[in-house]
């Protein structure tokens, strides 16, 4: 009996790791460089952005692609794994709304303070997503090291 | 739920990475099923028993 599972094959995962690797070294020489410094602003924030999204896009990638041996068990695992992601998520967006809600109270934005309204921009948009994806596979794969290592000398 | 499969592998004298090859799962697996952390599906479950050439009810009981 076939079940469908929606997940990317396990070669999307290494892809995604290589992706994030080299979006991790790309930024790194960026800021080695100081290339930041000598950019406009404009380019500055459509970098950032690009940035933002292909982490997410390697992070999908990496989440939600088929371990070597995907069974029954791997899945439950993803599943409950998923679930304690999206609560702490849900905290995290709460702790954001708060704390941004408090910001705006008692500091307003001036019709010129363009860079805060794009830092707010940026967190509701993709920091609300982001996190999850990361805790997911944080969890994810701490619980399969676990798994492993119990039944390593179990015979 | 309450299961004999360690019991049944040891009359075989299998390993767990040998039922868990002949059921089509990861070892993982098998070892979460013996140690009652892991309730299987139906579909596993008549593979097992298959296997074992016993009943589910056999293999697996309720506490």
């Amino acid at each position: 009996m076939k079940t469908k599972h929606y997940l990317l094959p396990h070669r999307w995962q290494t892809a995604g790791w290589i992706l994030l690797a080299v979006v991790f070294v790309v930024v790194n020489l960026l800021f080695g460089f100081d290339v930041w410094s000598v950019m406009d602003e404009a380019a500055f924030k459509l970098l950032i952005a690009a940035v933002y999204v292909i982490i997410g896009v390697s992070l999908l990638m990496i989440a939600f692609s088929e371990e070597r041996q995907e069974d029954e068990f791997i899945r439950s695992l993803r599943g409950r794994s998923l679930a304690a992601a999206a609560c702490v998520a849900f905290v995290l967006s709460v702790i954001w709304f708060c704390v941004s809600s408090i910001n705006l109270m008692y500091f307003p934005m001036h019709e010129a303070d363009d860079t805060k309204r794009w830092v707010f921009y940026m967190v509701d948009n993709y920091l609300s997503v982001l996190p999850m994806f990361f805790l997911y596979i944080v969890i994810f794969k701490v619980s399969l090291w676990i798994n492993r290592r119990r039944c390593r000398h179990e015979e | 739920m309450k299961n004999n499969i360690r019991v049944e592998r040891a009359v075989l004298r299998i390993s767990q990475q040998q039922l868990a090859d002949a059921v089509g799962v990861s070892r993982q697996t098998i070892y979460a099923i013996e140690n009652g952390r892991f309730i299987p599906s139906t579909e596993l479950a008549l593979r097992l028993s298959a296997y074992f050439g016993k009943t589910v009810n056999e293999l697996f009981q309720l506490d």
